[in-house]
């Protein structure tokens, strides 16, 4: 943690890329998981991963280090989805397209078991925002209100998509299975 | 049983999710950045050499001088002296050696601070 504020100050005061790639190879995975859990796109997910980083080092200077690091990229990673939902309506469409990349998607992670799969392609069926915010809480570990922080919302709303996205998540899961989650 | 909280195996399934793999990801965010980068470079340094031909053409040697003079005596030294902290606390706590561009500039910043002191 104190390596990472050290390389946090050398990208900010003296623009030191090499650091900030340093960050980048800590964060990367993290950024890139949740923006293709919200958008259901791998390549998508990855050029608004790029676009988080880029805007990331060039705002690093508001970043004033009382929060988390990850928070502030989650914060900005949303906003770019935000960004992008609104430019394109083809919303749909790309769900569709993430159901054909099915047999992609084992590809891009490191390693990943069945049961992984099934979660990843049953976190497809969620809509963004019950997505984001179980991803942010339970797969990274954020509290509710840093969640709420990074997503801009009441605290209310978020442990509500919370609930409301692992009901769906147990039926689609228990409907495929091929898991025991009951609960 | 013992007492014990019963865990969710969806919690337990969702804490660990499967971590997408680099793929290059890394080096062509790195690529972008040495991009950005040099643009900014290259704006920084084109509005410095407008502003130069401009302050030859447009004022006197003498005053152009004292107007550097003035900007070096506001330069401010605290934050000099914490990028310098910052630099020298990341090489003590990596093996990584501080880069020859970075020795050149200390080395020929200190007769200029101290030639800037001596001409007061």
């Amino acid at each position: 943690m104190n390596d990472e504020i050290i390389l946090i100050e050398r990208a900010r005061i003296l623009r030191d890329s090499n650091a900030f790639s340093s960050l980048v190879k800590i964060h990367q995975s993290k950024i890139r998981g949740f923006l293709l859990r919200l958008c259901k796109h791998y390549d998508v997910a990855d050029d608004l991963a790029q676009e988080t980083f880029l805007i990331a080092f060039q705002k690093l200077e508001s970043f004033d280090g009382s929060g988390n690091f990850s928070s502030w990229l989650f914060k900005i990673s949303y906003n770019c989805f935000l960004q992008h939902l609104r430019k394109s309506k083809r919303n749909t469409e790309v769900m569709d397209e993430f159901i054909r990349e099915y047999e992609l998607l084992q590809e891009n992670y490191d390693s990943i078991s069945t049961v992984q799969l099934d979660l990843e392609r049953a976190m497809s069926q969620l809509k963004p925002g019950e997505a984001a915010a179980i991803s942010l809480c339970h797969t990274f570990g954020l509290s509710h209100g840093e969640a709420a922080e990074v997503l801009q919302s009441p605290i209310g709303t978020v442990k509500t998509n919370i609930g409301r996205g692992k009901e769906k998540l147990r039926k689609l899961l228990n409907h495929n299975n091929e898991m025991s989650v009951v609960s | 049983m013992n007492g014990s909280i019963d865990q969710d195996p969806l919690d337990d399934l969702l804490a660990n999710s499967a971590l997408i793999a680099d793929r290059g990801f890394s080096e062509r965010l790195r690529y972008n950045l040495s991009k950005a980068t040099s643009l900014r470079f290259k704006i920084f340094a084109s509005m410095g050499g407008i502003w130069l031909v401009l302050a030859v053409f447009l004022v006197s040697p003498r005053t152009l001088y004292e107007r550097l003079s003035s900007i070096t005596e506001n330069f401010n030294f605290i934050e000099l002296g914490s990028m310098l902290s910052i630099e020298l606390n990341y090489t003590g706590l990596s093996s990584m050696q501080l880069p020859m561009l970075y020795i050149v500039i200390l080395l020929l910043s200190i007769p200029a601070i101290f030639s800037f002191m001596l001409s007061d």
